[in-house]
């Protein structure tokens, strides 16, 4: 019973580095060249009078008319022009946002909200995976830490639609592009919060296995 | 608890040690001392079946249901 619990514990596992693996290849350039702008940012001499900051936001658009026809791309097989239209973009502006300070640190705490959540949560399995392998099953501690688990799975969704908000607003207030709409775009997946529910009703399923074990163990 | 099990009485007439009776019945001297405090959740109708044998004595001689509410007489 332990060997198969382990080996779906290895899938888990196997899942997560080949999701990460695809996720970085795919997205890894744009990654590192927004890292190395703000970096540079960072270093770049400020105007004497006020503080000037590079931002590069990457942003998601909806045309507003639905048309297409404002930018073209030539189809190389036919060589010719396609219509095309935005969809996301990634801008570096060098104009000063003071107003988006507080927007940009509140983004940015509910991101480390995230991490942290994120963090506790992949303790709290690894803890649960060791107990089960020493035969603690329907145990208080591990009923504790499933619901841990969903409540930490709960605080990064809601941190997680707080930090698309917030920067949300920071799109808004900072790119505006001529016949396009930014949207909210980079929220929450709903899985996230149906898992999270589905991790609180299994620790209440364990309550209820711990509760007949020990009526079963007084059972004489 | 509102079921007792009055193990005590009857191992005193038949002058049993808890030792002798736990091995008649065919469970261990510490499961014998839960049904015997009163922390038992459950008995099992066989376990009752054995000491009743061992004892030689009814159901109703070691089991006494009392009304949280009242106290027994």
């Amino acid at each position: 019973m332990k060997r198969k619990f382990n080996i779906y514990c290895i899938l888990m596992l196997v899942a997560m580095v080949v999701g990460l693996t695809i996720d970085f290849s795919l997205n890894a350039g744009r990654a590192v060249k927004m890292f190395n702008e703000g970096w540079q940012a960072a270093g770049e001499d400020t105007a004497s009078d006020a503080a000037y900051t590079n931002y590069t936001i990457a942003a998601d658009l909806m045309k507003l008319d639905g048309q297409y026809a404002d930018h073209h791309v030539i189809d190389s097989k036919t060589g010719k022009a396609i219509p095309t239209q935005l969809a996301t973009i990634i801008v570096k502006t060098g104009q000063e946002h003071k107003d988006t300070y507080a927007l940009f640190a509140l983004s940015t705490l509910f991101s480390l909200i995230n991490i942290a959540a994120l963090i506790a949560l992949w303790v709290c399995l690894i803890r649960i995976v060791l107990a089960v392998n020493r035969g603690i099953v329907f145990e208080l501690v591990i009923e504790q830490r499933l619901r841990t688990m969903g409540i930490l799975l709960l605080v990064m969704y809601a941190s997680g639609w707080a930090f698309a908000l917030s920067y949300y607003a920071i799109e808004k207030s900072i790119i505006n592009v001529a016949g396009y709409e930014v949207i909210l775009s980079d929220y929450p997946a709903l899985m996230q919060l149906l898992s999270a529910l589905g991790l609180l009703m299994i620790a209440q399923i364990f309550s209820i296995g711990r509760q007949l074990k020990e009526e079963q163990a007084l059972t004489i | 608890m509102s079921i007792i099990v009055n193990v005590d009485v009857m191992m005193a007439r038949r002058k049993m040690s808890s030792a002798e009776l736990a091995e008649r019945v065919g469970i261990t001297p510490a499961n014998l001392s839960i049904l015997k405090t009163g922390k038992a959740k459950a008995v099992r109708f066989s376990t009752l079946e054995a000491i009743c044998e061992a004892l030689k004595c009814q159901p109703g001689d070691i089991l006494e249901y009392i009304d949280d509410g009242n106290a027994a007489l």
